[in-house]
């Protein structure tokens, strides 16, 4: 981690980026980049790298695990080992399991499950590139810059 | 005709009299149930614009064995349900021991969906004597999306492929296809099926497919029509 700079916000009130306070970080989103998946995108957001794909719905393996009334959904976010500074260890950790967990039920409640018996609709959400700090954000309803930009 | 894209929860209207295919009624509103195109005539209507196929009875589709039990076909519907064939449903008397004789593992078969319960158990029956293994010709497989575009208003699509590829061509309802012919007309077929699938959404489809049809296919002396073709012609009529 680099050391922390004397200002976040130099007098003329950029910051140390070069973004006004008020603007938001360069966000570029590409769909269906995966040719195997059902939906796939990918994201950046600053220097943050994201792939996503989604699978389904489709059948659940292991059996054991379907609902006879409507669709599972099923969420693996994973950090790739490269994607910070230092190497992370690769695979699941506690972080990564409660991200997973967060955003699949946000998800679930999205999704008309109940049409779906007996299915799975699996998402996986690969971090390439992690830049800032962690924040718990990884799902945003409409992440799109001039929606955001108006939030604001 | 106005058409536009809308995601499923995408608000639609007011009045609950307007809600058609597609879409859900919450709080006396209309809203979209599915990612696809809305259009509004009496009613307003989505239609899909991706997505898997959900079988429903009555369905003629392909489908092909990829496992053989006791007294069963498990057949894969290239859906997120398997289909199952019973031998009882089979248009003869066999025994279950002979199963593998009659469609081993990797057959296809023209099948029609004979039920599907509530808890997606999907019965298959081939016990309408128009339904029979396919031997000969090439399956394409597109997505179930696309099948209204490949059949056309009334059939127009498909009728005019088979005219013009002198092809005899099955469009199962799970987005498998069927076409049997002589080796270049199906080569002109699967060509033509795959710009369908490609600009399903694109307006003037038909002139266009008509065209390419039309432009490059040297007629060539009718010869005997291909095995099995008068069942297909039967059934797509």
């Amino acid at each position: 981690m680099a050391d922390k700079p004397e200002k976040f916000i130099d007098e003329n009130g950029i910051r140390s980026d070069g973004r006004r306070a008020n603007e938001i970080r360069d966000v570029k989103i590409e769909v269906g980049v995966l040719s195997r998946a059902d939906g796939s995108c990918y994201l950046e957001f600053g220097k943050n790298k994201v792939m996503a794909a989604v699978y389904g719905p489709r059948e659940v393996h292991p059996r054991h695990q379907q609902k006879s009334n409507r669709a599972i959904v099923r969420y693996k976010y994973n950090m790739a080992s490269f994607s910070v500074e230092d190497r992370k260890r690769p695979g699941p950790d506690r972080r990564s399991i409660e991200v997973s967990k967060v955003s699949r039920e946000a998800l679930e409640d999205q999704i008309f499950t109940e049409y779906f018996p007996k299915s799975a609709i699996d998402v996986f959400v690969e971090v390439l590139r992690q830049m800032q700090v962690q924040g718990r954000r990884p799902l945003m309803r409409h992440p799109l810059p001039w929606q955001m930009q108006e939030s604001r | 005709m106005d058409k536009h894209i809308v995601v499923p929860g995408d608000f639609l209207s007011d009045d609950v009299k307007k809600a058609g295919d597609g879409t859900y009624v919450s709080e006396g509103k209309v809203y979209s149930n599915l990612y696809g195109l809305a259009s509004e005539k009496e009613k307003i209507r989505v239609v899909s614009l991706s997505g898997k196929y959900i079988p429903q009875g009555g369905d003629l589709i392909v489908a092909t064995v990829s496992e053989i039990t006791f007294s069963n076909w498990i057949m894969d519907i290239k859906s997120p349900y398997e289909g199952l064939l019973n031998v009882s449903e089979y248009p003869r008397r066999i025994d279950s021991s002979d199963m593998v004789k009659y469609l081993d593992v990797g057959s296809s078969v023209l099948v029609m969906v004979k039920n599907v319960s509530r808890s997606m158990k999907v019965e298959l029956t081939m016990r309408n004597n128009r339904l029979k293994p396919i031997t000969s010709g090439r399956i394409v497989q597109v997505s179930a999306v696309k099948v209204p575009r490949m059949i056309g208003r009334g059939g127009s699509m498909i009728s005019m492929l088979k005219k013009e590829t002198n092809c005899n061509i099955a469009v199962g309802q799970n987005g498998v296809i069927w076409i049997t012919g002589k080796d270049r007309d199906m080569d002109k077929a699967v060509e033509a099926i795959q710009i369908i699938e490609n600009e399903a959404h694109i307006n003037g489809l038909t002139d266009r497919i008509s065209g390419f049809l039309k432009g490059d296919v040297e007629k060539e002396p009718e010869t005997a029509k291909p095995a099995g073709s008068e069942i297909l012609d039967e059934l797509l009529d």
